[in-house]
């Protein structure tokens, strides 16, 4: 955690400092609505209330924090849990993710038009803890050990969770566009 | 397309997650959502301490013989009857002074264990 940081986590823990919370808000919410907006699948309303309950959460237990780890992986274990409970809560609701790539690939295995979409599409496809796990390490840079941390795993299950997630993506990519 | 190469994967990752999300008044909705000033009783024990200074100065400033005749004047003014001979003033002042210093820290006392 760098001084900065520190430093405005103080001031919000020492003298409730509004401006502080904005400043380490600003700091964070691009990273945090980016990472929601992957798990969510684009929905950026879902999303953003996600980001919005983690933030106030941060702020009521700000004083939990202990800086073991950096404040970012804090913050991040906490918008991950309230991803999963929502997941819970809509998980009758929800379509199977990823049956729609199923069906369009085995109706036309067309080669891709588009990589990026795609890949989007792939990892749709893949459990919400193997998503998490890729887009924690590859999209936010965490390390295994921060990654574990925000996901309240063992090292361990975060290592097979990408090695799994990636060799699903491998092949849902692979058969989308078998000859590229 | 073929995945083979482990790196070529992991660069499409990370390309992939190279989105910008614009602040867009998000910033200012996490604010309004916050709850009122958790720390109330900090503004209350600026006021102590604040009165607990003013009152240090003051006896610092006037001594025992000054502070009397500033009550006696007070006094007058007011036209109340305060019996000033013998009045034991800067003790008093000193036992008001102590006992905001035990109500400004009883009242901070909470911030400081996190």
């Amino acid at each position: 955690m760098d001084t900065c940081e520190a430093d405005l986590i103080a001031r919000v823990l020492v003298r409730d400092d509004r401006h502080a919370f904005a400043e380490l808000v600003k700091l964070h919410q691009a990273a945090l609505r980016a990472f929601l907006r992957r798990l969510a699948h684009g929905d950026h309303a879902l999303a953003d209330d996600l980001a919005q309950e983690a933030f106030l959460e941060a702020y009521r237990k700000l004083s939990a924090y202990r800086g073991e780890a950096r404040f970012k992986t804090w913050l991040f274990g906490i918008a991950y849990n309230r991803f999963r409970q929502s997941l819970r809560t809509q998980r009758e609701k929800t379509v199977e993710p990823g049956q729609a790539l199923l069906d369009a690939g085995s109706e036309s295995p067309a080669p891709a038009a588009d990589l990026r979409q795609d890949l989007g599409e792939a990892l749709a496809t893949l459990r919400p803890e193997e998503q998490t796990a890729l887009q924690l390490c590859y999209g936010e840079g965490l390390s295994h050990e921060e990654a574990s941390r925000v996901m309240g795993c063992p090292i361990g299950t975060l290592k097979s969770l990408i090695l799994r997630a990636k060799q699903r993506l491998r092949g849902l990519l692979d058969a989308y566009s078998p000859t590229s | 397309m073929n995945l083979d190469d482990d790196e070529k994967l992991n660069r499409l990752l990370r390309d992939d997650a190279q989105e910008y999300v614009d602040d867009a008044g998000f910033t200012a909705r996490v604010m309004d959502t916050l709850p009122a000033s958790r720390h109330p009783a900090r503004r209350r024990a600026g006021l102590v301490v604040g009165a607990t200074a003013l009152s240090l100065v003051l006896v610092a400033t006037f001594g025992r013989a000054a502070l009397g005749s500033l009550v006696v004047l007070c006094s007058r003014l007011f036209e109340i009857s305060i019996p000033v001979a013998g009045t034991p003033v800067p003790l008093a002042a000193f036992v008001l002074c102590a006992l905001g210093c035990v109500l400004a820290v009883w009242s901070v006392r909470g911030e400081f264990r996190a």
